[in-house]
């Protein structure tokens, strides 16, 4: 009984995330934004996807880590949620993978910070581990 | 019912433009060169201007909009050499927001914003430009909140009776009421639609059998309501008087992946919510369903269907970019 998954893998910093493909709507390089002031700093703008307003999200400041060098251009993530499209800027976007649930493993014990809160746990692969994103956590804001 | 599309003056602040909707602005005031120094007075740290006698507050966008923490939105404009004031209604409240540039009024289609944004009071949604650009809607009340015009004790009963950020309920759904041919009445989810525009008559262009217009740029192919549905009533209700041909054509655009549609419709009316529990089904084809909205029978219309059965006559002028799929 080994079941498939399969999930979209993609890169922040040198972090290997992953989530479900079921979950992802598409994958864009350029979009414009558009700031929102008075926003937590996570919160990168909003993104006109085909007519609909879509709040992105910069993973990179929800692990804490530094801004993105200048010309360094994020990768959009658009995912479906309970309440429409949301989107998670990410750096490079990775191949699909498919996995095996037996290598599904929880987060270590020891595991503390930023990482700890925003993933369910890693599967193996053959020579990384690829973290899979709590979207819940993820995407929320608190306000 | 759900103020979903209205007349906004839109500003620009900071290098972003932001939407201010019209209902609570009460006048423009500019100032030049000498008047700017003259007019707006001080006390200690608050700037004041008299507007007709009254002693109204000043605020900076510019600087409202720069949280702490928060985003960080470039520079303040220090240099007061112009100064555009826009007066507002907050409550029963007034007061002037200064903003860097006054650009104009539009129609917008208020759109709600993501779950993230909702706990951000100074924002009542979202809307989208003609040339696909995201703006921010302010909500004025939020804002005199945020920077202490409107003490905190009283927004709870000021808030409910203002233009407060639409909270989407469940089973419901905002729908775009139009008239199509002979006074019948029709609907759209106005998740489906991108802009609502109007057009001159004399704008129009053909293209093989097709009627388009220049829009952002590109052509945008239109399509009239009343050749897509066959219409089933034979004498109009309110019949238009004889002779009375419009100059401008409302059209409802609506985008998918690589394409635009405009679609003509007699007249736009209003926006409804409605409960989606309530739906009747329906044999027009084209529709999704059938309800009773304002005492008349309205066809609820779903766009998706309906360009997508015309997709390959309307968007014949794609044919490059449909070769590749």
């Amino acid at each position: 009984m080994d079941e498939k998954h399969h999930f979209s893998s993609f890169f922040v910093d040198n972090f290997l995330f992953g989530i479900s493909v079921e979950k992802v709507q598409e994958v864009t390089s350029s979009a414009e934004m558009t700031p929102v002031p008075l926003a937590p700093a996570k919160v990168r703008g909003l993104i006109n996807l085909r007519g609909q307003i879509v709040t992105a999200i910069d993973l990179r400041s929800c692990l804490g880590l530094s801004e993105r060098a200048i010309g360094q251009t994020p990768i959009t993530v658009i995912l479906h949620t309970d309440d429409g499209y949301a989107s998670l800027l990410v750096d490079r976007i990775g191949e699909i993978v498919e996995v095996d649930e037996n290598d599904f493993e929880l987060p270590p014990e020891t595991l503390r910070g930023p990482v700890r809160e925003l993933i369910k746990g890693a599967y193996k692969l053959e020579n990384k581990l690829m973290h899979v994103l709590d979207l819940e956590r993820a995407l929320h804001v608190a306000s | 019912m759900t103020l979903a599309i209205m007349p906004a003056l839109v500003v620009t602040a900071g290098g972003n433009r932001y939407a201010i909707p019209q209902v609570s602005v009460l006048e423009l005031v500019r100032l030049e060169g000498n008047e700017v120094d003259h007019s707006i007075e001080k006390i200690q740290n608050a700037s004041v201007f008299r507007l007709r006698g009254d002693l109204l507050p000043l605020i900076w966008l510019n600087a409202e909009l720069k949280a702490a923490g928060g985003n960080s939105i470039t520079q303040v404009n220090e240099e007061h050499e112009v100064a555009n004031i826009v007066f507002l209604q907050a409550g029963d409240r007034k007061f002037g927001l200064v903003v860097d540039e006054v650009n104009d009024t539009q129609e917008i289609v208020v759109k709600p914003l993501g779950r993230q944004l909702r706990g951000i009071r100074t924002f009542a949604g979202a809307t989208i430009m003609g040339n696909g650009e995201v703006v921010l809607i302010l909500d004025v009340l939020g804002m005199a909140l945020h920077s202490h015009v409107i003490p905190a004790l009283r927004d709870e009963n000021a808030i409910t009776n203002n233009f407060s950020p639409q909270e989407p309920v469940l089973e419901r759904q905002s729908l775009l009421l139009f008239a199509g041919p002979d006074d019948t009445r029709m609907a759209v989810p106005l998740s489906q639609v991108m802009r609502l525009e109007e057009f001159l008559r004399s704008s129009l262009e053909r293209t093989g059998d097709r009627e388009v217009v220049q829009y952002r740029g590109e052509i945008l192919p239109l399509v009239n309501i009343s050749t897509l549905l066959p219409e089933r009533r034979l004498r109009p209700r309110n019949p238009v008087p004889e002779g009375e041909t419009n100059k401008t054509i409302q059209v409802i655009v609506y985008s998918k992946e690589s394409y635009s549609v405009g679609l003509v419709v007699e007249r736009i009316i209003d926006t409804v919510e409605y409960s989606t529990v309530d739906l009747r089904a329906t044999s027009c084809k084209g529709a999704s369903a059938s309800a009773v909205i304002q005492g008349r029978v309205t066809d609820i219309l779903d766009l998706g269907l309906i360009c997508s059965s015309l997709e390959s006559v309307a968007i014949h002028r794609q044919v490059n970019e449909k070769v590749k799929v």
